[in-house]
């Protein structure tokens, strides 16, 4: 089956203009940033060299946004070929003729999480529809619905598969399936359009986020000239923002959270009642205090990092708040380590590997590996730290 | 920066990424090298992997830091330096207040 893009190598194929001038007007014609796309993406000969995720983790994107920035190229270059006749062969699939086919729509793992995770926060605030047992927990032991959703998500799958294996679960565990199910029995189904409607958005999102990062440091610029809080532009930063829980940007994120979070706790206190947005700006708000808590000189993008790893592996955060005390660098390399030989993370109770907690001589005797071998086999030559969270997501999915 | 002197280039490395540049910039020389030898006075063999984890204890007082030792040994046994070494929580007792 042909491939999106084999267009581009049958036009250097078919020979009608010399490889350099075809080269040079594909130049001529794109933008700069997709001129770059395009020279990592094809060679000379027009073939494909290098894999869109690899694209997108060198220009630290999303692939989403690679898969964009194609899309407008691959248009381009049908105009040029068609301007200088050349003939290939372009694959259009027929959308409506591939939805009949099958009723189940595919979207990529990632996607269909963060589709889940959104609305699920939107709906999670009306804890009147909850059951007060779970709500009381939720709410008691200090944590953020979105963490203690997430970190139930993650640990979900390791209960399933031990109940249809017929294994004991422990107190904890049962309380988790619980809550879990309980969460899932107040949200409503979703429309197959509405999936639809959410991949699209998030693709066109993903293509403003980078305007939109500029944007937050001439909002806390304008905050520092006038005083005062520009709520025009206040939803778009926040929107953007929120989705940057797992990432870049946390700073400058973090700072125009800030300036927002009294008013609403204020009216949470009181007993007002809170639009959705300010529910997910105060769980957002938690969120990043709980990690701040934990080793305050620490820095909090490091920290921030780790939790996301942890939160995704299903390590209880606060059981185990030692990990807030790493480097980012070492945390993930005993992670791997730890993977690589099919030794635990956590055992029964929730507690972390004692390597996390060794000094380097001591795990020298126990695991017969120092620091710096791990450093230079799994850190070194990392390209982005978001990689490396992406990385450990995959191997524990 | 001095801490290069006390800790190797790959410790060093994570350390910057796990604490703020301006925190490290503010560290009292001082205070820091009071406390490191109180750890070398008491044969800690990884106190590049305290810098690395725990680097608020060199902030505080060596008294303090010295007599909370004290107590950690005289629960652990002589053998205290190798039991933290397994386990280097134990040294969160030292930032308590």
């Amino acid at each position: 089956m042909k491939k999106r893009d084999d267009f581009v190598s049958d036009a250097f194929k078919t020979k009608v203009v010399s490889k350099k001038r075809l080269n040079e007007k594909i130049h001529k014609v794109l933008s700069k940033k997709q001129t770059i796309i395009y020279d990592m993406r094809f060679d000379e000969s027009g073939n494909a060299k290098m894999k869109i995720i690899e694209i997108a983790n060198r220009l630290n994107i999303s692939r989403q946004a690679v898969d964009f920035d194609l899309d407008r190229i691959y248009k381009k270059l049908i105009v040029l070929f068609k301007q200088l006749n050349i003939k290939v062969e372009t694959n259009k699939p027929n959308k409506k003729n591939e939805r009949k086919k099958s009723d189940t729509i595919t979207l990529s793992s990632h996607a269909a999480e963060l589709i889940e995770s959104i609305e699920i926060l939107k709906r999670l605030p009306k804890t009147k529809k909850l059951n007060n047992n779970v709500s009381e927990r939720v709410f008691s032991n200090g944590a953020d619905q979105r963490s203690y959703y997430d970190h139930l998500l993650a640990c979900i799958k390791i209960i399933k598969i031990k109940q249809q294996n017929g294994e004991i679960l422990t107190k904890l565990e049962e309380q988790k399936l619980y809550d879990y199910n309980e969460i899932v029995k107040t949200l409503n189904k979703y429309s197959k359009k509405k999936r639809i409607v959410n991949h699209k958005k998030r693709l066109v999102y993903d293509s403003e986020v980078d305007a939109l990062k500029n944007k937050t440091v001439e909002f806390i610029e304008e905050i520092n000239k006038t005083g005062k809080l520009p709520e025009s532009k206040y939803n778009d930063i926040f929107s953007v923002g929120k989705k940057f829980i797992d990432g870049t940007d946390q700073r400058n994120f973090y700072v125009a959270l800030r300036y927002n979070s009294n008013n609403i706790r204020k009216k949470y206190e009181n007993g007002e009642t809170l639009s959705n947005l300010d529910k997910e700006k105060l769980i957002s708000i938690k969120l990043i205090n709980n990690v701040l808590s934990f080793y305050p000189k620490k820095f909090f993008y490091n920290k921030l990092l780790i939790m996301d790893i942890a939160s995704s592996i299903g390590i209880d955060v606060e059981k185990n708040k030692i990990i807030f005390s790493k480097s980012f660098g070492e945390f993930y390399a005993k992670i791997r380590f730890l993977s690589d030989n099919g030794l635990p993370i956590v055992d029964n109770n929730g507690n972390i590997n004692s390597i996390m907690f060794m000094a380097d001589l001591n795990m020298q005797a126990e695991y017969n590996v120092s620091l710096k071998e791990l450093t230079d086999k799994y850190v070194n030559g990392l390209i982005d730290s978001k990689v490396a969270c992406d990385v450990v997501k995959k191997i524990y999915r | 920066m001095w801490l290069k002197r006390y800790i190797d280039e790959n410790k060093y490395n994570l350390l910057l990424s796990s604490y703020d540049v301006s925190y490290l910039n503010n560290i009292d020389y001082n205070k820091f090298i009071k406390v490191y030898n109180v750890f070398k006075e008491n044969n800690f063999y990884f106190i590049d992997d305290i810098i690395l984890n725990y680097l608020e204890i060199f902030e505080i007082d060596d008294n303090i830091v010295r007599n909370k030792l004290m107590i950690l040994k005289r629960s652990l046994g002589e053998n205290y330096v190798y039991l933290i070494g397994n386990d280097m929580r134990l040294l969160e007792f030292i930032l308590e207040k």
